[in-house]
């Protein structure tokens, strides 16, 4: 079983080696004149190296550890909560214009955050959506995409 | 001569424009030292479009008040709270809050403020007085004293930040990686672009600080709950320190100052570092060392110079080298780039103006800070009494604009959100990022100069070697990784004498 501190060390592992293979296609060139995948190769395979070397003592001292620790806070629902409402926002900023889809961004952020009223929730979301508006666009000029409500 | 260029910075600095940058930057700087959960590295970021709108100077006065004026706010909610406002603060809690406990918040306010204007303002003077030699002297340097300088760099920073340099070399070795994304600057061969045109520059700095700083500290605090400040019910009087106080503590400020300034010069020294040497300093040197802890003044006057001076000494590699030496430095140096300004050994004769002013406004930035800071001390208390519930999304807010704003892209966010994420799992694992964004930064004129410098001594590599100051500065290197292996060993004698 895949434990989870071999997560990182692991997925480094597969950068490193990847990019070798990338940098050892692109041509290493010779020592008198360095091809475009010199450095990239040899950086990536002292990342392999390196990574196995830590995956490798990663997993000896999994065998000596006992005892589960709390990896998690208390509130890992949150956290990805957000990430996917900010992966949603991205998806739906050209469609539904920077308005509408920070104001629902904002009015779930608040809600996720533990703002129990939704009048409240609502007003808060309104509010902050128009002042940056107000700041960003109006202000400092920034062109947000207007979607379909054209706003 | 010196004396003249600070006459036309203080021209530059006494702008109704760069004035006011100069005020908002350590306004805004406090604001970030205050509120525990940001730090200033994702402060600057976040605000880093804004300049863009602006003249580079007016910009990097601004930024650079957000760097020394978080270092003045950190210390008030370490003292009132006892949770540190940035990293840079956290040993001021160990006497400040006991001072604050016993009454005494007003002498530790105080204190913590005149001791970071002395150390703020010999910083300056350091900053003035040294870098432009140095820069002379590194006007005779070619690709291989810069490829060897770099590597000392970054393996400074690994060596001192974080507490595995086996971690710190994989983030550098990672940072380096993302680097070679994009054109090759020599042939102008596409690399690890997978066919994007929008990685084709390279990947884009700003979304990649944003997601890696600004998102994964928010993810980081709501996965805690939170940071639930509470704020010491205390009266803050006598805001004053009194003669013995001073007695106490001018000592540990100067010390503070003269260790802050250098420790800010090396790569990976920064803020923290000198704040926590300035600390076991004072307690190694101190008659009544049983007696920190408990809210002796040289606890928080020492400390609170030392993070201070820091941060001139941190612009010194910056301006004479093109280097930077921590992550906040690195994010400045990203927003010089981007109007189109690479520091280096000729940015000073180059661009006198932004130098000159750039020093002249933090002698100006570091008085605001003291007229301002202790006035609006029950400003900044009422301040930490924002739930944090309703901060992180403003936050967000600001990470996100901040994202998009720089080409105007979808792209960018989803660059950031993914960034964010890497970041989050990164610091969940114990994973420094300062290594990623620092070797991130400096792989373009690493890999520059190492090809040059192959292509100078017609494939010898020998030539890094060969020349004086690039040896010094590999050896440097090879010590200090050597240096990291010592612990290990001695503690593996240990065991083996038992």
């Amino acid at each position: 079983m895949i434990r989870k501190e071999w997560v990182v060390p692991l997925a480094l592992l597969l950068v490193g080696v990847a990019s070798s293979i990338a940098a050892l296609r692109l041509g290493l060139g010779s020592v008198h004149r360095p091809g475009v995948g010199f450095l990239p190769f040899l950086v990536g395979v002292s990342l392999s190296l390196i990574a196995l070397y830590s995956l490798i003592i990663d997993i000896a001292a999994a065998s000596k550890k006992e005892g589960k620790e709390k990896f998690f806070g208390p509130f890992l629902v949150r956290v990805v909560l957000v990430v996917c409402c900010l992966g949603l926002y991205v998806v739906l900023l050209p469609v539904a214009g920077y308005l509408l889809s920070t104001f629902l961004l904002f009015l779930f952020l608040f809600k996720t955050a533990g703002v129990r009223r939704w009048s409240s929730a609502l007003a808060a979301s309104l509010l902050t959506t128009c002042a940056s508006y107000l700041l960003f666009g109006y202000w400092l000029g920034i062109r947000f995409p207007k979607g379909f409500p054209g706003l | 001569m010196i004396f003249d260029h600070l006459v036309q910075g203080f021209g530059v600095a006494f702008q109704l424009a760069n004035l006011f940058a100069c005020f908002v930057g350590v306004l805004v700087g406090t604001l970030i030292g205050v509120l525990p959960g940001i730090g200033p590295a994702a402060a600057i970021a976040m605000l880093l479009p804004i300049t863009f709108k602006i003249d580079p100077v007016t910009g990097m006065i601004m930024l650079a008040g957000i760097y020394y004026g978080a270092m003045y706010g950190g210390s008030t909610t370490s003292i009132l709270v006892n949770i540190p406002g940035e990293a840079a603060s956290v040993v001021t809690c160990l006497d400040g809050h006991q001072m604050a406990r016993k009454g005494r918040a007003g002498p530790a306010l105080g204190i913590s403020a005149f001791g970071s204007f002395i150390a703020g303002t010999i910083s300056i003077v350091g900053l003035m007085l040294v870098a432009s030699p140095l820069a002379h002297m590194a006007v005779r340097f070619g690709p291989p004293e810069y490829f060897s300088l770099v590597c000392l760099g970054l393996i400074t920073l690994i060596q001192l930040t974080g507490r595995s340099v086996r971690k710190g070399v994989m983030m550098g070795l990672f940072g380096l990686l993302l680097s070679f994304v994009g054109l090759d600057t020599v042939t102008g061969v596409p690399r690890f672009n997978f066919g994007m045109l929008e990685f084709m520059n390279g990947i884009e700095s700003i979304p990649m600080v944003m997601g890696l700083f600004g998102i994964s500290e928010v993810l980081l605090n709501i996965e805690a709950g939170g940071t639930g400040a509470t704020i010491l019910k205390t009266k803050i009087k006598g805001l004053f320190p009194g003669l013995e106080d001073w007695k106490q503590s001018i000592g540990a400020i100067s010390r503070g100052s003269v260790l802050g300034f250098l420790l800010g010069v090396l790569p990976g020294g920064g803020t923290i570092l000198a704040s926590f040497i300035s600390y076991a300093t004072e307690k190694k040197i101190s008659k009544h060392p049983e007696k920190f802890g408990t809210g002796t003044i040289e606890g928080v006057a020492g400390p609170e110079a030392a993070n201070n001076a820091a941060v001139g000494g941190s612009f010194i590699p910056l301006t004479v080298l093109g280097i930077p030496t921590n992550v906040v430095i690195a994010i400045l140096m990203g927003a010089l780039v981007m109007h189109g300004i690479r520091p280096g050994p000729n940015f000073i004769q180059k661009y006198p103006d932004m130098f000159w002013g750039f020093v002249a406004s933090m002698y100006l930035g570091n008085a605001m800070l003291l007229v301002l800071n202790l006035p609006l001390i029950p400003l900044w208390v009422q301040v930490l009494r924002v739930p944090y519930r309703i901060l992180f999304p403003l936050i967000l807010l600001f990470v996100v604009i901040g994202s998009y704003s720089v080409n105007l892209s979808r792209f960018d966010l989803a660059l950031m959100l993914i960034f964010g994420v890497m970041g989050y799992v990164l610091r969940k694992f114990d994973y420094e990022l300062a290594p990623l964004i620092l070797a991130f930064i400096l792989g373009p004129m690493l890999e520059e100069a190492f090809r040059q410098s192959l292509i100078m001594s017609e494939g010898s590599f020998s030539i890094f070697v060969a020349r004086p100051a690039s040896l010094i500065f590999l050896l440097l290197a090879f010590l200090l990784l050597l240096s990291s292996l010592v612990p290990g060993i001695r503690k593996k004698y240990a065991m083996l004498k038992e």
